[in-house]
């Protein structure tokens, strides 16, 4: 049962919708990379203060809108790594470093001894 | 001024002239855009000095405890009554526990209209116990009260309850 004041309250609330629910169900949704980006556009943002470039400035090196730029430094894009090594080269930076594989040397076919690593194999050679 | 359904019949928000979306909205996409808390961050160096925090886990931080809080009112639209504290604008927070107040980080400010049912007037990334403190908290109990004028000229009178969620 609805008090006298709430009607009179319903009565002012405008047909608009919050707009926030799409927002926050596609946050939802993608929680598991939302972080490592707000790290990278992190990054980016600092460099941009460190060398007073502005959100035009990525723009026009990137050849992309202005609105594309707000778009990935509001942290609301899933950056492909084809944009990240374009911020790289636009900011001449490293945004991502891949960890390297095992250093390990590995047995292989034929008892043939391999690593990924080949300063690590040599190394492993004149411990031998 | 407009008001805009969030999680109705429960949570409503004001909008005001000035801006573009409704104060719920407007908070929560500030709270998770990385560009805006950057620059917040930058401008307001002593939350971070205050709080022995970086400015990258600020951010980090803040964006963490945005997704939560929409979660919570998302989930728990029905017992809004247990999230919100009572707040005197008089006594300006002082009766709130001190130490459950101080780690907290994100505020928002309410009206209730009648219990379980509120409207959204306000609310800020908390700022350290300082001049700046009470400067916003002066801003948005203004704000609470310029929403309390319109709601009574409009014919809703019963509306004497300031509430604040911290989060």
């Amino acid at each position: 049962m609805q008090s006298e004041n709430l009607k009179n309250f319903l009565k002012l609330v405008s047909d608009e919708k919050s707009i926030i629910h799409e927002k926050m169900k596609w946050r939802q949704e993608n929680e598991e990379w939302l972080g490592k980006a707000l790290k990278i556009v992190l990054k980016v943002l600092s460099v941009m203060r460190e060398k007073k470039i502005t959100q035009k400035d990525l723009a026009e090196l990137l050849q992309v809108t202005p609105q594309r730029i707000n778009t990935i430094l509001r942290g609301d894009e899933n950056l492909t790594l084809e944009t990240i090594v374009k911020l790289e080269k636009a900011l001449q930076i490293e945004i991502i470093e891949v960890v390297k594989a095992t250093e390990m040397p590995l047995v292989a076919k034929d008892n043939k001894m391999i690593t990924r690593n080949k300063k690590k194999l040599f190394s492993y050679e004149n411990e031998k | 001024m407009k008001i805009v359904p969030i999680f109705a019949p429960y949570l409503y928000a004001f909008q005001y002239e000035d801006e573009e979306m409704n104060e719920f909205d407007r908070l929560i996409d500030n709270w998770t855009n990385i560009l805006f808390l950057e620059e917040f961050f930058v401008n307001n160096p002593n939350l971070l000095v205050h709080n022995k925090l970086t400015l990258d886990d600020a951010v980090a931080k803040t964006t963490q405890i945005a997704d939560k809080l929409y979660k919570i009112f998302e989930v728990h639209q029905k017992k809004l009554n247990e999230l919100f504290e009572n707040l005197t604008p008089a006594t300006t927070f002082k009766n709130l526990d001190e130490q459950k107040y101080k780690k907290k980080w994100l505020r928002l400010y309410a009206i209730m209209l009648e219990s379980g049912h509120y409207v959204i007037t306000g609310g800020a990334i908390k700022q350290s116990q300082t001049m700046e403190d009470n400067a916003l908290t002066a801003q948005e109990l203004s704000k609470l009260e310029k929403c309390q004028r319109y709601l009574k000229s409009q014919g809703v009178a019963d509306i004497e309850t300031f509430l604040e969620l911290n989060f």
